[in-house]
């Protein structure tokens, strides 16, 4: 519900690229953030990736998912300041450095976080994942029966962390201390979770497998999606625009 | 036995974009069974939550024996509270039914305390159940029993039960209420959250009627199955009993104001003896 | 995909003769002699406890025994006159639909209209008919508004909806429910039993297994009552009603008016046997008094 990886209906210029263009174009906007080294760089690129969300109607969700990972990223960056250690020194602790080189590539490692899964949770918000797979399976020859469990796979992606929130409300209610601080107990107690989170798991398996065939799994074909996502004038575009930004990342880079 | 045991004031709650309650103030004594009607959404199972600390009130404050829920952790909480779900699957995390009882005492009293093991055997017993099965070759309404003999052998001061007769047979529900029954009467304060309005007749005395996000009814059981606007307004079906009775009240006073099955037979046979005797009379 | 009419035949649609079924080599049998015939345009409703063999008996019906689940099997099921072992499980679906217990775990798409269109693409319904067939079904079901909604945000009575308009876009000529109304308040379990109502009218023939025994008695033509594995009781909701006794002592809720007007007739005030519903027992019980 809400996920920032769960598909937002629309029908914004991204909505209507075809699936196969949408997570093609985030391949390579991934690539050329990984590939930069200026962070001046990937933070135009951020912006650009923000007004394409705003373009698509999903501005909040990649907001949250920025503040978010933005959080996480911070981690990365005080490794980064303690651990690396050149340049100008700023400031010194004891054996705890805090040098020009560590904050700038702290900053960089950040920045290529964000800038990486940004573009990915854009695709899954405008291409629904059944479409790509049906796409996949049509023009990549991608058997239908591969397509089906990887979609598959996502789509429970949150219905699984809906299941592990209740297992926790569940524990808890019942006095296992999961609201503790102390991160290594709370690991150990969710450990023996993987038990009633398997046994839920393997129960539907059962549940997608029979419902699936009952409505004609085995019968699919290549040629079955009544959508199809024609590549057009839109896809060619769009995907020469991802790859000037691939080149300009590298360019950037040697210049 | 008038001390309150949980205290809804004026609970507002949001969840994301949506107001589930708006105001909501009720109170539940120590010791009484209650209740809790309404329909789909208007945040009944919400309330139970936040009666156990597991989500806070937007605004208002909610009380468990005095305490501000947002004062307290869940699992602290838990020595005070239980909490049956609906799944019982979301709970068992032990290989035999004896460790998955004991697993919970020992979360609540310490992992050396004394009396495990013997209130552990003591609820097996009660239950009739095999200490030694594992939980997850049992049947549902069984895996239900291994949750509630947690909870029995945990002996919580409040206890919360979301839908305990959902999904669940005919038989397997009343053993369970059965239970529920004998807790409430060792002095055990019940909250419930019910669809089945013939186990909300048979077991609670006081029902609290939930729509449009406050409370629309507070009243006895009885009560609130015979204000047919409480009922419209939470989209309740009242007990068949109940509604025959009300049916049959306006033409029949003498079969009004009725809810069990047995004092509507008594009270339908001795009119029909009287409408007989009447006609007799009429004859001769 | 052939039309409703011309997959009625005249065999029964349902055959089942003597089954006996184990989910594995010599594990406890899930059914034990069962013999039961549902004829086309039955509303056929399916009690009994938990373990009793209810979705079992669903499984053999839409071929997912023995072709999902293999174990040890002896008698026979025949859906239209054909043998299941010669069916596969698609050809059986054509005929008749599954709705199955677990809602959320058979949904294949994000979106409403992806989930319909699934079993219309799967079963190759020709492209200019999917349109008409996605909006009907849509709105036979009553959630036309909910198209281009995100399955995930919709409430467990919706997603019942969904699953059922998902079928019917299919035309099977009969449909199996495995507790539709497990998840859903009193008030939307009342809603997909108008559904099935008007469904049946329609010359669908429903099978429900269900635990709310007070709407199969209102709804159903026939019932069905199964303990450990076998039919315990079967035959028009009226007869099975008339042994309320028996249903009691199989475990069964049987409604409260139900008892009342059984008690009535064993103390001697007859009211026309056993009634099923409020409004049934209220006239039966003014007529005497009057």
């Amino acid at each position: 519900m809400g996920s920032v990886f769960s598909y937002v209906p629309g029908s914004s210029f991204f909505h209507k690229l075809s699936p196969l263009t949408m997570f093609a174009a985030a391949f390579i906007v991934c690539i050329a953030a990984a590939a930069s080294t200026s962070a001046l760089f990937i933070l135009a690129l951020i912006v650009a990736l923000l007004a394409c969300s705003a373009v698509a109607g999903v501005f909040r969700q990649s907001a949250k998912l920025v503040l978010g990972l933005g959080a996480i990223a911070l981690i990365a960056l005080v490794l980064q300041v303690v651990f690396v250690r050149t340049g100008e020194v700023y400031a010194q602790a004891g054996p705890l450095l805090v040098t020009s080189g560590g904050v700038s590539s702290g900053i960089l490692v950040v920045l290529k976080v964000v800038c990486m899964v940004l573009p990915l949770s854009l695709a899954f918000m405008v291409a629904p994942v059944n479409a790509l797979a049906n796409e996949l399976v049509s023009k990549c020859r991608l058997p239908y029966k591969y397509a089906f469990a990887a979609t598959t796979a996502i789509r429970f992606i949150p219905l699984f962390m809906q299941e592990m929130s209740q297992i926790m409300e569940a524990q808890k209610a019942r006095g296992v201390r999961f609201d503790t601080r102390n991160v290594f107990k709370k690991v150990a107690l969710i450990v023996p979770l993987a038990v009633p989170l398997l046994v839920d798991s393997v129960k539907r398996t059962d549940a997608i497998a029979i419902g699936a065939e009952l409505r004609g799994f085995s019968l699919r074909g290549r040629s079955s999606a009544y959508r199809t996502y024609p590549f057009g004038a839109r896809d060619a575009v769009f995907a020469f625009a991802c790859i000037v930004v691939l080149v300009l990342a590298i360019a950037v880079n040697i210049v | 036995m008038s001390e309150v045991m949980l205290e809804f004031d004026e609970v507002a709650f949001r969840y994301r974009d949506h107001a589930v309650m708006e105001k909501v103030s009720f109170s539940v004594r120590r010791g009484e069974f209650v209740a809790l009607l309404g329909p789909n959404g208007v945040g009944k199972s919400t309330s139970l939550r936040l009666a156990d600390g597991l989500l806070h009130p937007t605004k208002g404050a909610v009380r468990v024996a005095g305490r501000d829920t947002t004062q307290t952790r869940t699992s602290d909480l838990a020595r005070q509270v239980g909490f049956l779900f609906q799944n019982p699957d979301r709970q068992i995390c032990r290989n035999t039914v004896r460790d998955e009882i004991a697993f919970t005492l020992r979360t609540l009293h310490g992992d050396d305390d004394p009396r495990v093991a013997a209130r552990t055997a003591e609820v097996l017993e009660l239950l009739h159940l095999d200490g030694d099965a594992d939980p997850f070759s049992l049947s549902k309404g069984q895996r239900q029993a291994v949750a509630l003999a947690g909870l029995i052998a945990a002996a919580p001061e409040l206890l919360l039960l979301d839908e305990p007769t959902t999904g669940f047979d005919y038989a397997e529900c009343m053993e369970m209420m059965a239970h529920i029954k004998r807790m409430n009467q060792a002095g055990t304060t019940v909250l419930m959250v019910c669809h089945d309005m013939e186990v909300v007749l048979d077991f609670a005395s006081r029902a609290i009627v939930l729509a449009d996000g406050g409370v629309v009814a507070d009243a006895p059981v009885p009560d609130v199955f015979s204000n047919r606007a409480v009922l419209e307004r939470a989209a309740l079906l009242p007990p068949q009993i109940c509604a025959l009775s009300q049916r049959l009240a306006p033409a029949h006073p003498e079969l009004g104001g009725m809810y069990g099955v047995d004092e509507m037979v008594d009270a339908v046979v001795a009119s029909a003896k009287a409408s007989k005797a009447a006609t007799t009379k009429e004859v001769g | 995909m052939r039309n409703l009419e011309q997959e009625r035949s005249a065999a029964p649609l349902v055959e089942i003769d003597h089954l006996s079924f184990a989910y594995g080599k010599g594990q406890r049998l899930a059914l034990d002699d069962v013999t039961l015939t549902v004829h086309h345009g039955d509303f056929l409703g399916i009690i009994g406890e938990s373990g009793a063999g209810k979705t079992t008996l669903g499984h053999c019906m839409n071929g997912v025994v023995p072709h999902y689940f293999k174990g040890d099997y002896y008698g026979s099921v025949k859906v239209n006159g054909e043998d299941v072992f010669d069916l596969q499980i698609t050809d059986i679906a054509r005929v008749l639909g599954t709705v199955g217990q677990d809602v959320d775990g058979q949904m294949v798409a994000a979106v409403v209209e992806d989930e319909l269109l699934y079993g219309l693409e799967n079963f190759g319904v020709p492209a200019a008919e999917i349109e008409s067939r996605l909006v009907r079904s849509l709105s036979e079901v009553g959630i036309a508004d909910l198209r281009h909604r995100e399955i995930a945000t919709l409430s467990g009575g919706q997603k019942q909806k969904v699953a059922l308009a998902a079928l019917l876009a299919l035309r099977p000529c009969a449909v199996l429910l495995d507790e539709p109304t497990a998840e859903l308040d009193p008030q939307s379990s009342v809603q997909v039993f108008d559904l099935l109502r008007a469904l049946n009218e329609r010359g669908v023939t429903v099978v429900v297994i269900e635990q709310k025994v007070m709407l199969l008695a209102e709804y159903a033509r026939r019932l069905v009552v199964m303990d450990q594995g076998s039919v315990a009781l079967s035959g028009s909701v009226d007869e099975v009603f008339s042994q309320v006794d028996r249903m009691v002592a199989l475990g069964v809720n049987c409604p409260r008016v139900s008892l009342l007007t059984y008690e009535l007739g064993r103390r001697g005030v007859e009211c026309g046997g056993v009634s099923r519903t409020v409004e049934e027992a209220a006239l039966r019980i003014e007529e005497v008094l009057a």
